[in-house]
């Protein structure tokens, strides 16, 4: 109810003056914050609109706005005034005119009757097709498109004469937003319809005042004798005529001519001088006036009231569009969908760095001896390759995967029963489990089942890549397990990030050398650097490509590939299984050629992803580099390589999230000399890498490749491009030592 | 409306689930508490009230997660007495004993809020596999007599196990479970949510009801804003016209410049009003989420690659690069005498058709060339517009990366179709490029009787209106299809 009540209170005004600053917010290009209105419209606590204009009333502008108006309306006022007077003179002048006969008393009735009433009957028919038109118009779908059907009116001209007005003589900006947005309010839609009306209607009515005075005047000092002529029309069409002009004035108690006066009032020339019944000019005069009032002025009055009345309902109907975006933006400040209650229970501060008290290594007299290496997995997925993990020349005693409480205790229960103490025992984690108390409880149960510290390894790394983590929270991720481990007594140097999901030689190497507790770190030779070689190669290829003015074919792009392979040949086998690939000649080339792309692709990081060039990048080494590296097992023919067509569509369904799109994967464009030379840039940067875990690859390849917008489309550019991409790669590689 | 009952919710749920992002993604309000993808971000139990025209209507209450369900289940079963007794019972009894305070003081707080709630939203990362952890907190929560509704998080992920959630939830016989995305949302998942809290509370239907209408009404006004503020964007950029004599090569140069970079700022401070309306605030608490220079975002306009990506077909003058995005109306300069009157006739036609074709033909006749945006780049500023609107309605308030735009993949799409777009465009931009007073990005000269026709022009209005109207068609369009200004 309150509503209700509160709603009606406001004026037009207090709408016109939100409606103001609205304008000067848009047009000025800043916001008029501030706090204290801010609140104020808060406060209000009725609706929107209401909030709306508490808050625009509250402003400091909002007086300058206020005397802005006052000035705009009195602007207009006059112009109205004036515009009116000039209608009286015109009116009057036009009676004058049409009066003024050819010898000074005679008058044509007709010609006088057409000077003053024809213009205006025309327009006023003009004026309902308009309004009949601007119904059909408001009622229907567009919006807006009303506002053309009075594009052409009298009052339209003085509104914006007006308004010119108004804007020349307001010089501070207040001013001109008023007129900007009085002229919104004032020249659209019903408002606008009905103010053109009035001031349309009331120019004519006084027009009509003028023409009735001046006329009055003339017939109260002159003697006139009133006649009509014609040429081609006969007797018969005057008198019907005049009788239907006379009907409605005698209905309203003028006199009219008589059928005699009418045929006697023929003007047939000097000669013929007409034969008027006595009191016929009087009678003439008299419908003569009447028609005026009746055709002229009455139609004026009263549509000049319909359009006064139209007007002041649509005035009072009138309400702030709140959607308009100037408004929209406030409703988060002053109509808040939340209020904060605030911590009703805080934080007390236990547990923040709860050091538990380590892990009591039980004092078992008798010491176990060692035994086979044991594994659990904690709350994991299956690797994909398979549990427990297969790793040359070491036996698991293998305890499962354990996840519920049961499942918990038998663990424990298993890990202390037995004969053989664990050497050691290797808890596989999900990196995307969030390292929390329930699994350091976890943890700690099983670490205190045996003497030693358990190695913790941490999988799925790539899984939580998938999920959206870049290098840094990747990095932040396993900081938070070592700190878990530490919090519950684990080594730290027990804790290692390997992924079993992707299971490489490399990964294998360490997982087992972790594992057997081998010092020597040499059974993997350090690969010797050869990045040099395969940039200088790629330049060499680009170069080739420019000179020839074409984009490179797929045998080109195959060609640079191999080269760089060549390269890494003998670290071959260590790639193919960083590519996921199966070990010898792959006889479905296609497939083949799509795993190795979405291999590729799940390597990039999240940066690169999501920059179409470098996802065509990824999908392209990793199409070509799982070519080029079958050809070094296996040579196959060049020519088998498939077509672009094919190539691009396994490329295209690598990039494309499986099941997200069921669209026909189309194949992209044929890269150009650009993007191959990122795609064999990137290929040989891994092929570089490829002896460290996927972290570091990812990581560095992020670090190295930066999302730039070089045009590498002169030999120079991309040579300047591979040496600034070899810098960062190397300080890539340095941050990690 | 005055005695509609306040609901008071508790968001709980295992740690690093998303509960604080439930709740900015609910409250529109991307500073509300602290969001991290590590454990126990959240320590304290804090509360907000939604507002319903000033009314408050439901309390949610923030948690801090449960982590070690196992060993509390283990220890409220143990606590058990001999005779039988109601399980909450043996809740209250937890929270007053030491370990209430100590080892679960953080389950302990997000109980004893559940107690003082009318219903619990379970919170739970669907891409984690449901595990016997997750079965004992429910548990535990079932102690407490609340109505408990299953909030799946992060569906829209692929690797989401909704189905595998669904099958385990309704084995705990809860069948009433939400699927909400706190930071992909859609049109009806908030409703859905607020649907299945409906069917659990029936006391408090009124509250959820005007809540969920609420919510709509709020929607539908962000889209009529928002395709406001684009087509106001797009009225000034067909609008613009510059004229600069044509046989000055520098000059034109300049002028250039200038209408790129006018159209530039003008398309930034469009994106910043947006961001604004949507309650996303790229310089206030995010700085660098929504990078408007770099990035994705940041491809420039003017580049054919940009169109490209739109899969618009560049002109010409675009894909000469220099003049990318600009039309130049070529300037007929020193006309001879023959060439006027065999133009004449075309002039006369010209003429009369309006007042601005005049002026038009009259610069030419001056040797005078105007500047202005081509078809090709308006529409590549409104595919733009659109593309981000359809991105941010379906952002949730959690969102921590930035607003990132598949243009690769609405290529792909506009690939498949093989639908030659058609440059033309919706009829009110056809009228605006007539009347360069339109634009409020052209040099208005003050107070003159131009400018104050053109600003005020209710034609100015009703195109942007007209426009509006269209746009919010293309708005209202799932992300999935190409962001497209339809000539109808």
């Amino acid at each position: 109810m309150s509503q209700a009540g509160s709603a009606a209170e406001l004026s037009f005004d207090d709408r016109l003056i939100a409606e103001c600053v609205r304008v000067i917010e848009r047009d000025g290009r800043e916001k008029l914050d501030e706090p204290s209105a801010d609140e104020a419209g808060r406060a209000n606590g009725d609706d929107f609109e209401n909030r709306i204009i508490t808050r625009a009333r509250a402003l400091t502008i909002a007086g300058e706005l206020d005397g802005a108006i006052r000035q705009l309306r009195a602007g207009i006022t006059w112009i109205i005034v004036i515009g009116l007077l000039i209608a009286f003179l015109l009116g009057a002048a036009t009676a004058r005119t049409t009066m003024a006969a050819a010898d000074d008393t005679r008058v044509n009735f007709y010609w006088v009757l057409g000077g003053v009433l024809g213009v205006q009957s025309i327009l006023l028919v003009i004026w309902l097709i308009a309004a009949a038109i601007w119904r059909v118009k408001l009622h229907s779908k567009a919006r807006g498109s009303a506002d053309s059907a009075m594009h052409i009116s009298l009052g339209r001209l003085i509104v914006v004469i007006g308004q010119w007005l108004g804007a020349k003589l307001q010089s501070a900006s207040a001013g001109r937003a008023v007129v900007y947005a009085a002229g919104g309010v004032f020249t659209t839609g019903r408002i606008g319809f009905w103010t053109f009306s009035s001031i349309t209607h009331a120019i004519w009515l006084l027009l009509n005042v003028g023409a009735l005075v001046l006329i009055l005047l003339l017939l109260s000092a002159k003697q006139y004798t009133f006649v009509w002529e014609t040429t081609i029309l006969s007797e018969r069409h005057y008198i019907t005529m005049t009788e239907w002009l006379s009907e409605p004035a005698q209905l309203a108690g003028f006199a009219v001519p008589t059928d005699e006066d009418i045929t006697q009032s023929q003007w047939r020339g000097h000669a013929v001088e007409p034969m008027l019944p006595d009191g016929a000019s009087q009678r003439w005069a008299s419908l003569l006036v009447a028609s005026i009032v009746l055709y002229g002025f009455g139609p004026r009055v009263l549509l000049l009231g319909l359009s006064l009345s139209m007007r002041r309902r649509a005035c009072r109907a009138y309400r702030l569009d709140t959607a308009l975006p100037g408004y929209e933006r406030l409703r988060a400040t002053l109509m808040p969908q939340s209020q904060v209650i605030g911590v009703v229970d805080p934080d007390d501060g236990i547990g923040h760095d709860s050091q538990s008290p380590g892990i009591p290594i039980p004092e078992h007299l008798d010491a176990r001896p060692p035994g086979l290496p044991a594994i659990i997995g904690l709350e994991i997925n299956p690797p994909e390759t398979g549990w427990p993990p297969t790793i040359d020349r070491i036996m698991w005693n293998d305890l499962g995967i354990i996840e519920s409480r049961d499942d918990r205790a038998r663990a424990v229960e298993l890990l202390r029963s037995s004969d053989n103490e664990p050497n050691p025992l290797v808890i596989v984690c999900d990196l995307c489990t969030t390292p929390d108390r329930g699994i350091g409880h976890g943890l700690q149960a099983l670490a205190e089942a045996v003497h030693q510290s358990p190695l913790l390894v941490l999988s799925a790394g790539q899984q939580l890549r998938n999920r959206g983590y870049d290098a840094d929270g990747v990095a932040r991720r396993i900081a938070d397990w070592r700190d878990l481990a530490k919090r519950v007594g684990l080594d730290a140097e027990n804790v290692i990030e390997l992924d079993l999901d992707h299971l490489t030689a490399a990964a294998a190497a360490r997982l087992a050398h972790h594992v057997k507790g081998d010092s020597d770190k040499s059974n993997a030779p350090t690969p010797v650097r050869k990045i040099e070689s395969a940039f200088a190669l790629i330049h060499e290829h680009a170069g080739r490509w420019l000179d020839r003015s074409s984009t490179p074919s797929e045998a080109d792009q195959l060609a640079v590939h191999r080269a760089i392979a060549e390269l890494y040949r003998h670290e071959c086998g260590s790639f193919r299984s960083l590519m996921s690939l199966k070990p010898h000649s792959p006889r479905e080339l296609l497939s083949e050629i799509q795993a190795g792309a979405t291999r590729f692709v799940d390597l990039l990081p999240n940066r690169l992803r999501r920059s179409p060039k470098w996802l065509a990048a990824g999908a392209l080494a990793g199409a070509f580099g799982c070519v080029a590296s079958s050809a070094l097992i296996s040579p196959i023919a060049i020519a088998a390589l498939p077509s672009w067509s094919a190539i691009g569509a396994a490329i295209a369904a690598a990039i494309q999230p499986a099941g997200k799109d069921q669209e026909a994967a189309a194949a992209p464009d044929p890269p150009d000399v650009a993007d191959a030379v990122r795609a064999s840039s990137l290929f040989a940067v891994t092929l570089e890498l490829q002896s460290r875990d996927e972290t570091t690859i990812t990581r560095v390849l992020e670090q190295t490749f930066a999302d730039d917008d070089v045009e590498l489309t002169r030999a120079s550019a991309i040579h300047n491009w591979l040496n600034a991409c070899r810098h960062r790669f190397d300080v890539a590689l340095e941050a990690r030592a | 409306m005055s005695d509609l009952p306040l609901l008071t919710v508790a968001v709980v749920g295992h740690t690093n689930t998303g509960k604080t992002s439930l709740l900015r993604t609910l409250l529109r309000d991307v500073t509300f508490g602290e969001v991290s993808d590590r454990p126990a971000t959240t320590r304290d139990v804090s509360g907000t009230v939604l507002l319903v025209d000033g009314q408050p209507l439901i309390e949610l209450y923030d948690t801090p997660g449960l982590e070690d369900s196992i060993s509390l289940l283990e220890s409220l079963e143990s606590m058990r007495n001999q005779q039988r007794e109601d399980a909450i019972d043996i809740v209250n009894r937890f929270l007053t004993s030491t370990d209430a305070r100590e080892h679960f003081h953080q389950e302990a707080k997000a109980l004893r809020q559940l107690l003082q709630s009318d219903v619990a939203l379970y919170v739970i990362d669907a891409r984690d596999r449901p595990l016997p952890k997750h079965r004992d907190e429910l548990a535990i929560l079932a102690m407490c007599a609340r109505p408990i509704v299953p909030v799946l998080n992060f569906i829209a992920r692929p690797e989401a196990k909704t189905a595998e959630w669904r099958e385990q939830l309704s084995r705990l016989n809860l069948h009433a479970v939400a699927e909400f995305d706190t930071v992909v949302v859609d049109e009806h998942s908030e409703q859905r949510l607020f649907e299945k809290m409906r069917t659990l509370l029936d006391r408090f239907r009124p509250t959820l009801d005007a809540l969920i209408d609420d919510r709509r009404k709020q929607r539908e006004q962000l889209i009529a804003s928002s395709a406001r503020l684009i087509a106001d964007l797009l009225v000034d950029a067909a609008a613009i016209t510059l004229t600069v004599p044509a046989d000055d090569e520098a000059r034109m140069r300049e002028a250039t410049d200038q209408l790129r970079d006018v159209i530039r700022t003008r398309e930034q401070e469009c994106v910043r009003e947006l961001l604004e309306l949507h309650r996303f605030h790229p310089d206030d608490c995010e700085p660098d989420e929504l990078p408007l220079e770099n990035g994705q975002w940041g491809l420039d306009l003017f580049s054919p690659e940009a169109m490209k990506q739109f899969s618009i077909r560049a002109g010409s003058a675009a894909a000469a690069g220099a003049m990318a995005g600009l039309a130049i109306d070529v300037a007929v300069g020193g006309m001879s005498l023959g060439a006027a009157t065999a133009t004449g006739a075309a002039i006369g036609a010209a003429i009369s058709a309006g007042h601005s074709h005049g002026r038009r033909l009259l610069n030419r006749l001056r040797g005078r060339s105007e500047l202005r945006c081509d078809n090709a780049t308006i529409h590549l500023l409104a595919a733009r517009q659109i593309d981000l609107v359809r991105a941010l309605l379906g952002r949730g308030h959690a969102a921590q990366d930035r607003v990132h735009l598949d243009h690769a993949a609405s290529a792909r799409r506009s690939q498949s179709s093989k639908t030659r777009r058609s440059l033309a465009l919706p009829e009110p931009l056809n009228a605006a490029r007539s009347k360069p007073t339109w634009s409020t990005l052209a040099p208005v000269e003050g107070g003159s009787l131009r400018g104050a026709m053109g600003l005020t022009h209710a034609g100015r209005e009703a195109a942007v209106n007209e426009l509006a109207t269209l746009l919010e068609q293309s708005l209202r369009q799932p992300r999935t299809e190409p962001a497209v200004l339809s000539a109808r």
